[in-house]
Formats: structure tokens, C-alpha cells, sequence
């Protein structure tokens, strides 16, 4: 499969109160056409700060090295021009809440059609067919008169379906989709994972999924990338990466979550507390946390090592990493 | 604080009945927030309370302590009315009631240290100083897992999790019977949301305190609930031990919620989605207030609202497709008058 988008050796350093803090610490993947990859982690784990370096939306004062491949051009070199030219045209993003996506006192309408008729040059009534039809497809009942409407006389799941037809309005490659369903209800979380799915399907549109929820990943994604404190800790497919994880850390992480299987049973929180990027541990950040650590732990990074079935770790020493290596798959 | 529970005291601690609340609203009709909601919390027991979001949960939670008045209906804790709160100091009485509430970050202030506050809240819950203040205020750090040290420091020194515990703690020094925990873990990441339910658990099981947890997370509270209590658009549908519930749900209403979270389990299944959104609870819809979204809605369901009925042991239900069952096996349902009477225990 082709690569759509390549990130190679992405560092994000942002200036704190102690000294520059380092956000993002040397990330590599692809996303190819057509797939969803899904890049999971808790909050400041670098996740968010990934993909919005990407579409060129990090503050100013960032500084942003490495690559990032996207249609023969470095999405991380473009100027402001340019980047308008990707964002929005090549690259739909949907964010967590579409009540601060959309503007609260302009109509569906002028949302909707505003960057179609500038990317595209839509003419008035070609783009409002066309966001009529685009409402129809996220399934916006009455989408001839939801056009007039405003983002207040929806609903938080109507206002998130509003927010994925702008982002899919110029047919971009791409989308990327930050924490979709946080926001909303089970319920209405569920009918937006379908939503999408079937969209990306479809379209055979690219997705970065971000979510902490691997209930989410585990429904959409195709490939997932669980990053810890700025680190891409393991990667690979997503069935066998949740069903015999390989990194101590994406281990830990699903036992401290509700198993669906097993009512009653203790949660196991992982012991310490997350690494914060102001006071990130040398070596492997996790070691600190990690009951599987030994000595070399707190002196190297370990690089991200390939295992058979696509799947890339970053823990050499945990007993159970590598036995996707020795070909003892789950 | 001290010793150990006895287990044989599962009384009813929080007890409420039929509680109405609404708000009114200039030039509009006013909104039912709660329509008549009944619910018990026993000593020693985490009673789950979900639904979606303006159901009304938090309402509940809110009324429970006083942060909202009620229009009609009662609830009592350990017995004597809860009093909206005004600018008399609570009674003596409702100060082992305590809340706990999402956004850990809020209910702290930021200016003092953890040791400050919890002095504040265990002298606002004594009429005479305590002497052995220092002690007790360590006893709840101890509970909550968080070392002496931590008095001398900030909120802003703590992580998310750890600040929910220092809530946690803040409560523990009032020696409540009651904790009401709205979405105490849904601003949290998974590893503190499993150590903050967890001490919840715990704090159920060993002090005998009786915790309503509020969550929106159903995964979580099948783990750490005992009974659990579903509501929609401002009533109970259904309310069932935590084992019956996943077990075999009866309500459409559960079973949509249970259908609709997703599993972590790598198989790529995408969950049942619910049709429509919840109603403006304005204009809550005829009879069964579910009918709109409910896949098994018949002729009935629009016309006549169906009452909370015993559909077995500890186990309520109000739905037109369970009252007609039971009338079907031949069993009259027993309609608890006006939708009081004995709940799950």
C-alpha cells in the first residue's frame, strides 16, 4: 500500500518555566491510504501535540523539528499559504467539541460552504447543493432546512455530525479526528463511530484517530500507535496489539481498564504517576513505573524494535516482549 | 473513621421519594429536571447511577445534598429531611452527607495547602475543636494513599488523580455516612479513574459508607457498583443489582446503553447505536417518556406511561413490555403506591 503520509523523527520542544520542555521526543510513522491509524495515549503523552504539528496549528513559540511527508511536500516546512492550501482541502480535522468548532452566531450554511466555494471555487448554489448532500450523508435529518439553522438548535451528536461533513467537504485524503466522541454519550458516541467508519470506508479516506478510549480504537482503527510521554511505546495492528500487548506500559494500561469480560475484578491501577513533560525520567520513561525494569532502563531510549506480524515495540527486557518475535502469536 | 464496619447495619441512609424538581423559566415552559424519582443508598454500598446526559443524574446528586431545592416529593438523610442550602450554616446533622464532584481541580483552592483545607472542612464539621486535629487529618490522607508530606503542599503540586483523592480526603474528615460522587472519575485518565473507584470500593467496604456514584461510564460502574440505578429523561427505568443488569437487562432503555459501549477487546466490533437524541425534558413525550427511540415501542407505549413495577427479586422495571409479561404468567404486579415503597437493596 502506498504511503500517504510519512513522520519521521518529529520532536516538539515548547518553552516552560524550567527550561524548554520537550513535548514530543523523536516519533516516526505512516499512515497509507485508506487506513485508520489510531495514536492512543493519556493526556500529555504527546498525542494531541502530534497531529496538530502536522496541520501546523502548535503555538508559535514551538519548536518543531523532523519530517512529515504528506503528497511530496514536508507539511512541517510549509508557510502559512501553503498550509492553508493543506488544511481544510487535503486535510479534514475534526476536534473534540464542535460547539467551539462551529461558530455559535454564523449558520450552517455559511460554515458549510465557506471553504468549498474558496478551495474548490463553488459558486453559491453549487456549494449549498452540495452541503445539503453532505448533511444527508452524515445523516442531519431535514438537511434543506438544518442548512438555515444554527449550531445552538442542534444537538452535541447533530453538531458533531455538522463538524465531520465541513472536514469532508473538499474530499480531502485525510482526516484527522482529535478525541470525536469524547464529548458525547455512549449513545450518541456509538452512531458517530459508525458514522465514520462508514464514511472512510465509502470515500476510502486516510483517518489519524486520536482517543485515550480504546474501546473507540478498538472499533475503528486499523493499526494503533500507543504513545507514552512523548514516545511511540508500541505499534502495530490493532487486534493483536489489545489482545497480547507487548510494551509493559499498553499492558499495564489494559488492566487498569473495566474488562468487559469480567465483571467485579479489581481494577489495577498502574503504580506512579504519568511522566510530566517538564520532569520526564532518562532512559525508558516508563522504568519508574515499570515492575519489569532493570538497570540498563534508566541509561538508554529504547528504539522502537520490529516484531513479526508489522508490530514495533520499545521494550527490549519485559518476559513477555518479543514473543511476537519468536512467532508465538495471540 | 476508627474500626472496622459492621456489615449488619445496610440501612437505608439516603432515602428519595418521588422527588420532583423544576425549573421554571421566563416565557417558556419550565423544565422537569427530575419527574418524580425515587432511589435508596445504603449504608456500605456503591449505587451506580446512569443515563445519559440531562437525564438528570447530576440533579439527583445536587437535590440530595441541598445544591438544588426540590419542587415536591422528600429525601431524607438517615431519616430527617435534607433543607436546600441557604446562608445559615448546615445542620450539624447533614455534614456527614459529603459530595464530591468532577473537576477535582475546581473544588480545591488553589492559595492553600492540602493540609489547610482539610483543617477547614474537619473544623467545619465540629462544633469544638478537635484535639487530636492533626491526627485525623492524617488518618484520611493515609486512606486516600497520600503521604504526610502532601499537607505542606498545593493543589497544583498533585496530579489529576491525586487531587480527586484529596477531595476524597477532604470529605472523610466529616466521618460521613453519605458520599454522593458526580462523574467523580470523568476527568481522569484510565489508570487514575481505576485507583479512584477502586478507593471508592473501598471506602464502601471498610467505613460502611454509602456511595452514590453519578457516572456517564457504564464500564466502570459494572465494576466497582453493587446495585445500579438507570435513568431517563428524569425517571428510573429500571433498577437491578449489578449482576442482574449485564446479566439479562430488561429495560430497551439498558440495553441500548449496554449495546452502545464500545469493547477494548481488538475484535473491531462497532457498538449499537441508540436512534434520535434524548427530548427537550420541556416537552418530555407522551406516555413511556423512551417510545421515540424504543425498537420495541407498540401501540401502548405512546398513550400510557408505564409504572416502575417489582419484576422480581430487588429488581424494578417500567416498561409496558415487562408489566404485560408478568401479567401474562398469571402474577398481578405489585405497583407500589404512588412509585414509593421499598427499592432495590
Amino acid at each position: 500500500m502506498d504511503q500517504l503520509l510519512s513522520v519521521r523523527g518529529l520532536r516538539i520542544r515548547i518553552p516552560g518555566a524550567h527550561g524548554p520542555m520537550t513535548i514530543v521526543d523523536g516519533v516516526d510513522f505512516d499512515v497509507r491510504s485508506g487506513e485508520v491509524l489510531g495514536i492512543a495515549g493519556e493526556s500529555g503523552s504527546g498525542k494531541t501535540m502530534t497531529v496538530l504539528a502536522l496541520l501546523g496549528l502548535i503555538p508559535p513559540n514551538a519548536v518543531v523539528t523532523g519530517s512529515a511527508t504528506f503528497g511530496g511536500r514536508d507539511l512541517l516546512t510549509l508557510g502559512r499559504r501553503q498550509l492553508q492550501q493543506v488544511r481544510g482541502r487535503e486535510v479534514g480535522v475534526v476536534f473534540q467539541d464542535p460547539m467551539t468548532t462551529l461558530h455559535p452566531m454564523v449558520s450552517i450554511e455559511r460554515q458549510l460552504t465557506e471553504h468549498m466555494r474558496r478551495h474548490l471555487g463553488l459558486g453559491r448554489r453549487a456549494a449549498r447543493v452540495r452541503a445539503v448532500s453532505l448533511l444527508e450523508e452524515v445523516r442531519i435529518p431535514n438537511a434543506r432546512r438544518a442548512i438555515e439553522a444554527h449550531p445552538h438548535q442542534f444537538s452535541g451528536g447533530m453538531r458533531q455530525r455538522i463538524v465531520i461533513a465541513m472536514a469532508l467537504a473538499c474530499e480531502p485524503k485525510l482526516l484527522v479526528a482529535d478525541e470525536p466522541t469524547t464529548a458525547l454519550d455512549v449513545t450518541v458516541q456509538a452512531g458517530i463511530l459508525r458514522l465514520l467508519d462508514q464514511i472512510r470506508r465509502d470515500r476510502g479516506m486516510a483517518v489519524i484517530l486520536v482517543t485515550h478510549d480504546l474501546g473507540v480504537m478498538s472499533s475503528l482503527a486499523d493499526r494503533l500507535a500507543v504513545f507514552y510521554a512523548g514516545r511511540v511505546a508500541e505499534m502495530g495492528p490493532t487486534k493483536p496489539l489489545l489482545q497480547d500487548p507487548q510494551h509493559p506500559y499498553t499492558k499495564n494500561l489494559l488492566m487498569a481498564l473495566p474488562d468487559p469480560q469480567q465483571q467485579g475484578r479489581q481494577l489495577q491501577p498502574i503504580p506512579g504517576t504519568a511522566a510530566t513533560p517538564d520532569a520526564r525520567p532518562p532512559g525508558c520513561s516508563f522504568h519508574p513505573r515499570c515492575q519489569y525494569a532493570e538497570e540498563s532502563c534508566s541509561i538508554e531510549v529504547p528504539s522502537l524494535m520490529p516484531l513479526s506480524g508489522a508490530r514495533l515495540s520499545a521494550c527490549p527486557v519485559a518476559p513477555f516482549a518479543g514473543r511476537a518475535l519468536l512467532g508465538v502469536e495471540g | 473513621m476508627s474500626g472496622q464496619f459492621e456489615l449488619d447495619s445496610k440501612e437505608v441512609a439516603l432515602r428519595a421519594r418521588d422527588v420532583v424538581v423544576e425549573y421554571k423559566r421566563k416565557h417558556m415552559p419550565s423544565v422537569r429536571a427530575l419527574a418524580g424519582m425515587s432511589l435508596d443508598v445504603l449504608r456500605g454500598q456503591v449505587h451506580g447511577l446512569v443515563g445519559e446526559s440531562g437525564c438528570g443524574k447530576s440533579t439527583l446528586g445536587r437535590a440530595a445534598t441541598g445544591l438544588v431545592g426540590i419542587t415536591s416529593g422528600s429525601i431524607d438523610f438517615e431519616g430527617k429531611p435534607v433543607k436546600p442550602l441557604g446562608l445559615r450554616p448546615r445542620p450539624r446533622h447533614f455534614r456527614r452527607l459529603q459530595m464530591i464532584f468532577q473537576d477535582a481541580h475546581a473544588s480545591l483552592n488553589p492559595r492553600r495547602t492540602v493540609g489547610d483545607q482539610l483543617a477547614d472542612a474537619l473544623r467545619r464539621s465540629q462544633d469544638t475543636p478537635s484535639p487530636d486535629r492533626d491526627r485525623r487529618i492524617l488518618v484520611a490522607l493515609e486512606r486516600v494513599g497520600l503521604p504526610e508530606a502532601a499537607t505542606k503542599r498545593y493543589p497544583s503540586d498533585f496530579s489529576g488523580g491525586q487531587r480527586q483523592r484529596i477531595c476524597v480526603a477532604r470529605s472523610l474528615v466529616a466521618d460521613p455516612t453519605v458520599i454522593i460522587a458526580d462523574e467523580p472519575i470523568s476527568a481522569l485518565d484510565a489508570s487514575a479513574q481505576a485507583q479512584i473507584s477502586n478507593l471508592l470500593a473501598e471506602l464502601a467496604r471498610d467505613l460502611g459508607i454509602g456511595i452514590l456514584f453519578i457516572s456517564h461510564d457504564l464500564a466502570i460502574v459494572r465494576q466497582v457498583a453493587d446495585v445500579v440505578t438507570v435513568m431517563y429523561l428524569g425517571k428510573v427505568v429500571e433498577s437491578a443489582s449489578t449482576d442482574q443488569l449485564w446479566a439479562q437487562p430488561l429495560h430497551p432503555y439498558s440495553q441500548a446503553l449496554i449495546a452502545a459501549a464500545p469493547a477494548h477487546d481488538g475484535l473491531g466490533t462497532l457498538p449499537e447505536a441508540l436512534a434520535g437524541d434524548i427530548p427537550d425534558p420541556a416537552i418530555p413525550p407522551t406516555g413511556c417518556r423512551f417510545h421515540p427511540r424504543c425498537k420495541h415501542a407498540f401501540e401502548r407505549c405512546p398513550v400510557e406511561e408505564p409504572a416502575l413495577l417489582d419484576v422480581g427479586e430487588r429488581r424494578r422495571c417500567a416498561c409496558w413490555l415487562q408489566a404485560e409479561k408478568s401479567w401474562a404468567g398469571g402474577e398481578s404486579p405489585q405497583a407500589p403506591g404512588g412509585g414509593s415503597g421499598g427499592l432495590v437493596s
